[in-house]
């Protein structure tokens, strides 16, 4: 078994359906089976053991067209690409797809450009499956898979170099010539005037000419034909627009691009860092009236978020003030200590001064009765109670003089204690008096609800009903009385009184005069001038005469 | 028909699949036990292109040290080879029935581009007019005497750009007002006497600068309208929005002509071209979408940002563009086909607008109010400065939100969230010996870029 069909090559043109007979370098006669079985493997045996040059003549059997299967489905043991009634053959395009091509071509002949990144012919991207495509360097272009659908005349970059960059190519940057872009903005021009100009057209008037059929009802026969001009109906500019805007439904989702970016978000965020980046909501412009722009950090703050952040203080500071507080406490007890003992010592002083002065006085009573002076063993004698008594004397008289002093002095004490109480008792009398209802609500004084007489006492009259107090339905008067009698605060309103001083003459000087007219000396230093009371206040400092 | 066969049948078959599954229907290739010629498989020159080749020259005929080989004398073949590799290059691996060489050194060399020198910029003027940010700023650039600046104090502003950048009183010309919403976009036409403005308030006007009325609305954007760009040499306009389409206006007529659908999202930035894909978009999905005006569809989509795009900018020097994202991170990709060029890092913010000038000098605001200055080609940040905000201000409300160049690039307008203009200027008393490129770290990021792994 030699003679075999070899592969064809793969640079044939693509293959339509009505025509699967392909020419091949070696067609099989028409009435040639395909080998079977047992003489494919003898082929395969003797093939192995052939040299490179023989084997080109000698090539193995491949199965290509239709009759290559005879019938049947894939030969498993070929292990070649098969396509039995080239069920999912990529080299086959159907007539359908050839026209839409061809269509495509006369309408966009500028995407033959675009289409450079597409050296596979596009029937192949077409395709829900793609078959592995293979770059010119033989390495698998896994690209293919989004290569195809909507981005099929589309560039995509979808390789690692397209993802790293680099220095371009000077002639890739180069400024485009003046002619060029002539030309591109003629072909511009042109395109999108064909696009504006079917607008235009439709207002042209237009005629027509038209051929009544004579059998039809109303047929005139002196008009047997008729030219009808159509002449665009006049819109009137100012009226509003007859169609409404209504969003188009999202045609169908383009294909992907390969994304050449890492994603975003590498991290997961944590708790802190999405609390830090939280921002409030801005103050509301029932709140902020004037429309102020109100700065972010004073919406932090009135957020409240870093007042109850916990400080943390450093140990050494609590240490630090038991420490000093421990040393003053001890230097306080030291200088208490100290302050004692000098206590004492002066007290000891004081002792032996008294000691020393009270004998002194008793040497000078001595010399004063005797004439002579009296030293110590004196003392002892006679005179000694006499002198006493006298001594008793005085001190009796002195302390009958403090006990009066002293009474005076509580008594008057008592009467300053009495006047104040007396005075305090009265301002909080006052104050009670003119509380605001809802601070005495607030403090609990007042409920509103516990005192009987607060209660409406009309409701009570029940015989009269409503009719009774609250008079015509449509008056008003539910709130004809206060709900709390406040006579003190009603009196404590502004309310213009006569028992002041004088006239108004007099209270307006009292006014110029101040609040502080009152602290006027009013009692001079005796022995001064003006010195006396109800003088002219001073004009200078005082000057004391002497007499 | 013996068991031993099938096998030999099966394996031959199976070498057919793996080694040459590209040419599934070519001749097969038979590696034949005897033939003492090898012939390179796919994956011998997959293998090649990876690490380099061993060869061998012998008998006048360079031949290959091969994979597949199993018999006794292969393995000569390869001690021989291995032999070879090792007094040739030390820098070698082999395994257990491979050779391999790594690449040399200097393949694996990192790209480090030397950046041109920019004078550093400082704060010339500020111009207290709106009472709202300042969303959207456009200079006129066929006269250079005006710059306008749209509000969210829903005003348009004229200024004179030489009186304002002298602070001068008399700067502002006139107060457009018409709009119901902020004003997010402005464009001066450089063809008509004509400047757009497009609003949060879905309107795209069309004011007439000689009696200062509204000549046009273009009617349909959904929702608010938030970038608009005029393209350069066809009269067309285009606006994209936050109902995440870009739609393409006919100036004249007010009609719509294409409708550029396919973001997910706001589409905050939108630039134009004279060449093919016409259109950029930059939306909150955070992809670019390069688009082509003639049939309206999607050329490409450029899926290498992280967060939301808030700027595009284009160079009038070469064919690139960059994009601006919140993550803080600018990228610019080559203008013909989108293909990714260059991360530019360092901009920690999010990056509100984006501006180049002739010279090469990008600079990009941030959210923050931080200005970086690039040098375009290289990516080189030689300035990183903070906008001062106005007496008055919080310190929340500093921020970038436009920034346009005038017509020569020696004037910076920045439009910032403290209600104020800023005019910039390069600082002339700088020299190269007073601010030198700090090449050590720009070699060391360069460096670091290089090993970032994907």
């Amino acid at each position: 078994m030699t003679s075999l069909s070899l592969p064809p090559p793969r640079k044939t043109p693509a293959l339509t359906l009505n025509n699967p007979e392909r020419p091949t370098t070696k067609p099989l006669p028409p009435q040639q089976k395909p080998p079977n079985y047992e003489e494919r493997c003898r082929a395969a045996t003797a093939a192995s053991k052939m040299t490179a040059v023989e084997r080109k003549h000698h090539p193995l059997f491949v199965p290509r067209s239709i009759q290559d299967f005879g019938d049947g489905g894939a030969f498993p043991e070929i292990h070649v690409a098969q396509y039995p009634r080239h069920m999912g053959n990529p080299h086959v395009v159907s007539k359908q797809q050839q026209q839409q091509q061809q269509q495509q071509q006369q309408q966009h002949p500028s995407n033959e450009r675009t289409n450079h990144n597409n050296p596979t012919n596009s029937a192949v991207a077409h395709r829900a499956i793609v078959n592995v495509q293979v770059d010119p360097d033989g390495a698998i272009s896994y690209d293919a898979i989004v290569k195809k659908g909507t981005n099929q005349d589309q560039i995509v970059y979808s390789r690692h170099s397209d993802l790293k960059g680099g220095p371009p190519k000077p002639e890739d940057i180069a400024l485009p010539t003046p002619e060029e872009e002539q030309a591109e903005a003629a072909r511009t021009q042109t395109a999108l005037q064909a696009l504006l100009e079917p607008v235009a057209k439709k207002e042209e008037t237009q005629f027509i000419q038209y051929t009544p059929r004579p059998d039809a009802p109303g047929y005139n026969p002196a008009a047997s034909q008729r030219i009808i001009q159509m002449v665009p109906a006049q819109v009137d500019p100012l009226q509003p627009p007859k169609h409404k805007f209504i969003k188009a439904p999202r045609g169908p989702a383009e294909d992907p691009v390969p994304v050449l970016h890492a994603p975003s978000t590498t991290t997961k965020l944590t708790k802190e860092e999405r609390e830090a980046w939280n921002v409030p909501s801005c103050i509301s412009n029932w709140k902020n009236m004037r429309g102020y722009t109100i700065p972010l950090d004073k919406r932090l703050a009135a957020d409240g978020r870093h007042a109850r952040e916990t400080v943390t203080v450093n140990p050494n500071f609590a240490t630090l003030s038991e420490s000093l507080y421990v040393a003053e406490r001890q230097a306080r007890q030291e200088v208490r200590l100290r302050a004692t003992i000098q206590k004492k010592l002066a007290l000891q002083q004081k002792e032996e001064r008294e000691q020393e002065l009270r004998q002194l006085a008793q040497q000078a009573r001595m010399e004063r009765k005797n004439g002579v002076p009296d030293t110590a063993p004196d003392r002892s004698s006679g005179d000694d109670r006499s002198c006493r008594s006298e001594e008793e004397e005085e001190e009796d008289e002195d302390a009958v003089a403090a006990q009066q002093r002293e009474r005076l002095r509580q008594e008057r004490r008592k009467e300053r204690e009495r006047d104040l109480r007396n005075e305090q008792r009265v301002k909080k009398q006052k104050l009670e008096a003119e509380r605001d209802v809802s601070e005495k609500i607030a403090l609990g004084v007042a409920t509103g609800v516990s005192q009987a007489n607060e209660v409406d006492a009309r409701l009570y009259d029940q015989t009269a009903g409503m009719d009774s107090g609250f008079g015509a339905e449509d008056e008003y008067n539910a709130y004809s009385k206060p709900l709390f009698e406040r006579q003190a605060v009603a009196s404590s309103i502004y309310r213009p009184t006569r028992s002041g001083p004088g006239d108004a003459d007099e209270q307006y000087a009292k006014l110029v005069q101040g609040a502080t007219a009152k602290f006027k000396p009013d009692q001079g230093f005796a022995g001064a001038e003006g010195g006396v009371t109800g003088v002219a206040p001073r004009t200078g400092p005082v000057q004391f005469e002497k007499k | 028909m013996t068991e031993e066969t099938i096998h030999n049948y099966a394996a031959e078959s199976a070498f057919h699949i793996s080694s040459r599954s590209r040419q599934l229907f070519d001749e097969p290739v038979f590696l034949p036990a005897a033939d003492p010629s090898l012939r390179e498989t796919s994956v011998a020159r997959r293998k090649r292109m990876r690490y380099g080749i061993v060869t061998k020259s012998e008998g006048g005929k360079s031949s290959q040290a091969l994979v597949l080989a199993s018999s006794e004398h292969k393995k000569e073949r390869i001690d021989q080879a291995l032999v070879a590799a090792n007094t040739n290059e030390g820098d070698e691996t082999s395994s257990s029935s491979r050779i391999l060489v790594k690449r040399p050194d200097h393949q694996r060399s990192v790209y480090i581009p030397t950046p041109q020198w920019h004078a550093p910029w400082k704060l010339s003027t500020v111009i207290s007019s709106h009472l709202g940010w300042v969303r959207s700023i456009a200079v006129d650039q066929a006269t250079n005497r005006w710059f306008a600046t749209g509000s969210a104090d829903r005003t348009i502003k004229v200024f004179n750009l030489a009186a304002a950048s002298v602070g001068s009183e008399s700067a502002l010309q006139y107060t457009l007002t018409g709009h119901i919403s902020a004003v997010r976009g402005l464009a001066f036409s450089t063809r008509h006497p004509y400047l757009f403005s497009c609003g949060e308030d879905k309107q795209v006007k069309c004011w007439d600068l000689e009696t200062n009325q509204v000549v046009r609305h273009y009617h349909g954007h959904l929702s608010g309208v938030y970038c608009m760009s005029l393209h350069p040499t066809v009269d067309v306009l285009v606006t994209g929005g936050r109902d995440a389409v870009a739609r393409v206006w006919d100036i004249r007529t007010k009609k719509q002509v294409h409708c550029l659908s396919g973001h997910d999202n706001t589409v905050a930035a939108v630039v134009t071209k004279t060449m093919k894909p016409q259109v950029i978009t930059g939306s909150h999905d955070s992809t670019v979408r390069l688009w082509d005006l003639v049939a309206g569809k999607c050329v490409t989509t450029l899926t290498h940002h992280q967060k939301s795009i808030r700027a595009l900018a284009q160079p009038s020097f070469e064919h690139t563009f960059c994009s601006g994202a919140a993550d803080g991170q600018i990228k610019q990709f080559q203008g013909k086909d989108g293909k990714f060029l260059h991360t530019f890092t360092g901009h920690k913010a999010i990056i509100n607008a984006m501006a180049v000038n002739d010279d090469g000098v990008m600079v990009s605001g941030g959210d923050n109010g931080s200005l970086h200055f690039w040098d375009y080609k290289t990516g080189y940040s030689f300035q990183q400065t903070m906008s001062q905000v106005q007496p008055g201000s919080l310190d929340s409300e500093n921020s970038i939100m436009a920034t346009a160049f005038d017509a020569t690039g020696t004037r910076l307008i920045t439009g910032e969230g403290d209600k104020t203009i800023k005019i910039w200027k390069p600082d002339d008393e700088a020299s190269e010996l007073t601010h030198p490129i700090d090449m050590t770290a720009w070699r060391k990021k360069c460096i670091a870029a290089s090993k970032q792994r994907y």
